[in-house]
């Protein structure tokens, strides 16, 4: 054995070495794409710190593209509706003051228009009956409702893949132009989530930047007190006012409630069993989901099914005597409590509405970021 | 010759090494410690599984449907066979019984020999009453998630017990609050916390708070507690202390 013989024999070994490692580094899957994460508003301690899926992580290219897709008539059958037609950022993405939307066959839904924003706080699902477990499952349901867009994902599906736009979009946001329901999804969720709307008079008075006036100040006790008594009015010649006890559902700074309930509304159109009808539990029946009272003021008409015109109509059903032939409110004490006895006074209730438009955040209107982007 | 080979034997081993090191080198064999212990709360009607769509007998002979049993614990703590105290600060439960939450999970649990668990019905005064928005969503003293939140002013419901009465379908809501009505409970039980993670078992009996050491009635004391000084409140609290019976703490 010389010296030669054995250096090779040494270099042979190394590059056996080398490459053998190098094959083993080789086997992770190179990555063609980069994305940015996308900065949210910064709510501070305004809002709760909010739990975001961590399989679909915020980017910009994500974002923008559901907003892409959110803003598109694609999505529809005829190319005529997209999701913004029945969620008009300029009525804090609700169906322009419609009880009631009309989809592209010229047909009326059965529920009122639910607004779009703090999506990320919402945890036990969505739609008035909650039938989409998390966003992204929301998506096709609009899409493929015979009374909404009429369309079927399949086509949705080949219409994207068949445009250049959209493949360039998907391949920014996720890597890959082969574009499924998956990712859809996963693309209108980012910006579904990304719509916060935290700008209101209620958020700067709590920021020390506004302040609020006697009347609202005084709807807010109104709000915030249970259905008893208030200690100020101890007069014997006129009636006693109560605490509105409407935080109990309406409650924190979300001002909504996680539980589906029912809330004593009379037979209206149809028999909307609301989550009853979705989940089949009897005990859910005539029960929807209790919706955030922010931007109230210009999310009109209320209820589910947009039977209320007013807000002073709302503040009306709810002192007036409710009708539990349908869902049984002793089940809901809260709601029990205020089925008798609760009077409030002219004044009161125009302070208690004077309260609920501090809660409107005229911001989120004009908001460039949730704006129509082909525009 | 036989140098050579030594060498490839050398090289070789190298040539493995190398591939083998960008794997964590193994640590000394140590016992794994799981310093957990969960909570899981049982609740009754006396001896019976408590649910919350059957009617029950008050012992004020007042026939109730329960609707909601929900409350909140905290300053959980660990009391060693020396007497010594084992705080775990910063750790809550959040119990909805009719929506299945009955149990939590505490971290940070020592091993040792211990005698008793202690914790508190409630919240104290800086905790009831801070920016409940410092919480993630699912934390136990996030509003949206426990619902028990009254505002800034008013902080927490620390125990909601609501629910009917059959005789004339009204309801009763019992909302227990205000730091001064905090709690504090402490359970005795001898155990030992090794490697393992503990499970302990409690039980919840809700006909305590009904009449002992006084019978409440729903008719005569009042269907619901609008203060955190009234009658009905003081009269609910008194009744507790002892609603809370420890079962059982295994491995």
């Amino acid at each position: 054995m010389n010296k030669k013989a054995f250096a090779i024999l040494l270099f042979f070994f190394a590059s056996l070495g080398f490459y053998a490692c190098k094959d083993v580094i080789n086997e992770v899957p190179e990555t063609s794409f980069t994305t940015t994460p996308y900065e949210l508003t910064d709510f501070g301690t305004l809002l709760p710190r909010a739990n975001l899926p961590e399989d679909n992580k915020l980017t910009n290219e994500g974002v923008q593209l559901g907003r892409m897709l959110f803003y598109d008539p694609i999505l529809s059958a005829d190319s005529t509706q997209s999701c913004a037609s029945c969620h008009n950022q300029k009525d804090a993405f609700t169906d322009n003051g419609r009880r009631l939307s009309i989809g592209i066959r010229g047909l009326e839904g059965t529920r009122n228009s639910m607004p779009i924003f703090n999506m990320m706080w919402h945890l036990d699902g969505f739609f008035w009956d909650g039938r989409a477990d998390i966003l992204r499952h929301l998506v096709p349901i609009p899409i493929e409702d015979p009374l909404e867009m009429d369309e079927t994902i399949g086509n949705v599906l080949v219409k994207l893949n068949n445009s250049e736009i959209y493949k360039e979009q998907f391949n920014k946001a996720f890597g890959t132009e082969e574009i499924d329901e998956e990712l859809l999804g996963k693309a209108v969720e980012q910006f579904m989530l990304s719509i916060i709307s935290v700008g209101a008079k209620y958020d700067r008075v709590k920021l020390g930047l506004d302040t609020f006036t006697n009347q609202e100040r005084l709807g807010q006790v109104i709000f915030n007190e249970e259905a008893i008594p208030l200690s100020e009015e101890k007069n014997p010649n006129t009636p006693i006012n109560y605490g509105g006890d409407c935080f109990h559902c309406h409650g924190g700074d979300l001002f909504m409630r996680r539980e589906y309930l029912c809330n004593g509304l009379p037979p209206n159109i149809g028999d909307d069993k609301g989550r009853g009808g979705f989940n089949g539990n009897p005990l859910d029946d005539f029960s929807f989901k209790t919706p955030t009272l922010r931007n109230l003021e210009l999310t009109a008409p209320y209820m589910h099914d947009g039977r209320f015109n007013t807000l002073e109509e709302v503040v009306q059903h709810y002192l007036s005597p409710m009708d539990d032939s349908r869902c049984d409110l002793s089940n809901s004490p809260n709601m029990h409590a205020l089925k008798d006895s609760v009077y409030l006074s002219e004044a009161h209730k125009s302070a208690l509405v004077a309260f609920l438009r501090t809660l409107t955040d005229e911001s989120l209107l004009t908001d460039e970021r949730y704006s129509n982007p082909f525009k | 010759m036989k140098r050579l080979s030594l060498y490839i034997a050398i090289f070789s081993t190298l040539l493995f090494m190398g591939c083998d090191s960008e794997e964590p080198e193994k640590p000394e064999p140590t016992p794994d410690i799981v310093a957990e212990m969960t909570v899981e709360i049982n609740h009754t009607a006396d001896n019976a599984e408590l649910e919350f769509n059957s009617e029950y007998v008050l012992p004020s002979n007042e026939k109730v449907v329960f609707r909601r049993l929900a409350y909140i614990l905290s300053n959980f703590h660990l009391v060693k066979s020396d007497d010594s105290k084992i705080e775990l600060s910063d750790q809550y439960g959040f119990i909805d019984a009719r929506l299945n939450k009955t149990s939590f999970t505490l971290n940070n649990v020592p091993t040792g020999d211990y005698k008793a668990i202690g914790f508190s019905i409630g919240l104290d005064s800086n905790i009831n009453h801070g920016n409940p928005n410092v919480y993630g969503v699912d934390h136990p003293l996030a509003p949206i998630n426990n619902s028990l939140h009254w505002s800034w002013q008013g902080g927490y419901i620390f125990t909601a017990i609501e629910g009917k009465t059959m005789a004339d379908y009204e309801s009763f809501i019992f909302h227990l609050a205000g730091a001064q009505n905090r709690l504090d409970v402490v359970l005795p039980i001898d155990f030992t916390k090794k490697e393992a993670a503990l499970t302990a078992n409690l039980q919840y009996n809700l006909m305590e708070i009904f009449k002992n050491p006084e019978v409440y009635s729903i008719s005569v004391d009042g269907a619901s507690t609008h203060t955190v000084d009234s009658p009905v409140t003081m009269k609910l609290l008194g009744n507790m202390s002892d609603i809370f019976s420890m079962i059982s703490v295994n491995e």
